[in-house]
């Protein structure tokens, strides 16, 4: 019996979610039409068991809420009876203002399961609870629940998956393309487990800039793994890379095996890490390389710090002071800790004022944590200036 | 903010589609066809209105439009073509449309294509993904 999706399927739905309106039936019959789906008709009743559109709000406040028709829960049959579909879907207004990944109030919130996640991304996961919990205990079935989704779609279903296996019984798989980070280190680690890191097929093309952001302490899920990376042998990041129709193209008919490429370099090894922030080559600050391995250097910096100082992160984060403002007051106490980790943050710090074009200060007391901020600041700036350029590059 | 595309490019809404209406295996002259659009940012769309000749045949153009998205933006378009029947129209095609470029929606041009009304609705594998549509065409 298949209990997961080969990934034609999984990116076949999370493709064809975007066709879907709500109140059409030759949409929502032509999105059923696959032999996995039990064949119901469409309700928008509560407790009746066929497949719903669910609703969102997006971008969240007053001047930024949109109502976007923006997921689909369904049955499954044949190899797929008694399983269950939650499949959402990315932007798709045109003039939408909401920047879900680089928005103004991006910042950290605790989801229902009290984890430190984005709180735009939770904000519209919440919005479709009520109707998940409802059709999810609606049903008689009892097999996996399978959450897919691009982009937004792809964060949302994150905290679909993680919510599902912390709320009922059923067996979860995840799927995702391109998808933003949902949530912080801690977030990471307890969905890893809860969800379970074989359940969690993370899609994602090398120079996609969305997987990339938000910056570190955001990180991807599951925990430790590069997951399915897809190499590309262009050098530089672009917004093509996030379509769904690339990653349609991208997977074909291969098996999860087949789209699972070797990340080039290993970000993932300490003495890698260090050599990267030692090294005095030049930076190409506009290479996908170059944010993998900030990514990298701020995680194990940061860590060490931590360690150091006998800090606890997940509580570090949350509250009001912005990420920005939280990541330098932890190095600024970096700088005044032992020779071996004070050395770290003082090589990271330089790297990126190289990397950004700023001044070098010479001695270690000039690095100041306003200084520190005003960098974690720009480097969050060249991150978002990056996509737009790999707009521009369409 | 994040990606606010100014350049507009030409997004293909639809590609052309030719062919014969049929009702049970008959041509159907001189009905009313009509094709509705929508992308994102029109969800209301446009209604064109075409017709069959003689024999039953019709050409339904390309249409396109000059469009710009942030790259966040997931395209997508959606065309549904229907006959004006007295009872109600009947659908004889609806394909959503995730590319800007042309026959993407249908992997290139159609040959021989027969719309029957009798014919019931199918889902067909075809282009990036799928159509739902009382046609059949020359594989």
């Amino acid at each position: 019996m298949a209990i997961f999706l080969e990934p034609f399927d999984a990116a076949d739905l999370a493709l064809g979610v975007y066709s879907v309106n709500a109140g059409d039936e030759d949409e929502l019959e032509l999105f059923l039409a696959k032999p996995l789906f039990a064949k119901q008709k469409s309700s928008t009743k509560v407790n009746v068991q066929g497949p719903k559109i669910l609703e969102a709000q997006v971008g969240g406040r007053i001047f930024r809420r949109a109502q976007d028709s923006f997921g689909l829960c369904a049955r499954g049959d044949g190899l797929y009876r008694n399983h269950l579909f939650l499949v959402f879907r990315g932007t798709t207004e045109a003039n939408n203002k909401a920047d879900f990944v680089t928005d103004a109030r991006i910042g950290i919130t605790t989801s229902k399961a009290g984890l430190p996640v984005h709180i735009g991304f939770n904000q519209t996961f919440n919005s479709m609870l009520p109707e998940i919990r409802e059709f999810v205990a609606g049903t008689d079935t009892t097999g996996p629940v399978h959450c897919i989704g691009h982009s937004l779609g792809g964060a949302v279903a994150s905290l679909a998956a993680d919510w599902v296996s912390r709320n009922t019984s059923r067996a979860v798989k995840l799927y995702t393309f391109g998808a933003p980070r949902v949530g912080t280190d801690w977030f990471v680690k307890q969905t890893t487990s809860s969800v379970g890191r074989e359940n969690m097929y993370r899609v994602y093309h090398k120079t996609d800039p969305v997987p990339m952001v938000a910056l570190y302490p955001f990180m991807q899920a599951p925990y430790g793994s590069s997951g399915h990376y897809i190499y590309s042998s262009e050098p530089l990041i672009s917004g093509a890379a996030h379509a769904m129709t690339k990653y349609s193209d991208s997977v074909g008919s291969k098996s999860w095996e087949q789209v699972s490429d070797i990340p080039d370099q290993p970000y993932d090894l300490e003495a890698a890490v260090e050599g990267w922030l030692k090294s005095k080559s030049p930076i190409d600050s506009g290479s996908p390389a170059f944010w993998r391995w900030v990514d990298a250097a701020l995680i194990y910096v940061v860590k060490k710090v931590l360690m150091g100082a006998v800090l606890l992160l997940q509580g570090a984060f949350v509250g009001i002071l912005t990420v920005a403002d939280k990541l330098a007051i932890i190095l600024e106490r970096g700088l005044h800790l032992a020779e071996h980790i004070s050395l770290w943050v003082e090589l990271l710090i330089r790297k990126l004022l190289v990397a950004l074009g700023m001044k070098v200060e010479a001695s270690k007391e000039a690095i100041t944590r306003s200084l520190i901020r005003q960098v974690l600041v720009r480097l969050t700036e060249k991150a978002n200036r990056e996509a737009r350029n790999a707009l521009r590059k369409l | 903010m994040f990606g606010k595309g100014k350049n507009e490019e030409t997004f293909v809404i639809a590609s052309p589609l030719a062919g014969v209406l049929l009702q049970d295996g008959k041509p159907v002259a001189n009905a009313r066809i009509l094709r509705r659009l929508t992308w994102n940012g029109n969800e209301e769309g446009v209604l064109q209105e075409f017709s069959t000749d003689g024999d039953g045949r019709f050409s339904l153009p390309a249409h396109e439009e000059s469009l710009s998205f942030n790259f966040l933006v997931q395209f997508v378009a959606k065309s549904k073509i229907y006959v004006e029947r007295e009872e109600s129209d009947q659908l004889i095609w609806y394909a959503p449309k995730f590319s800007k470029e042309l026959y993407s929606e249908m992997g290139g041009e159609l040959k021989g294509v027969t719309c029957d009304l009798l014919n019931p609705k199918n889902a067909v594998d075809i282009g990036s993904w799928r159509v739902l549509t009382r046609c059949s065409w020359q594989q």
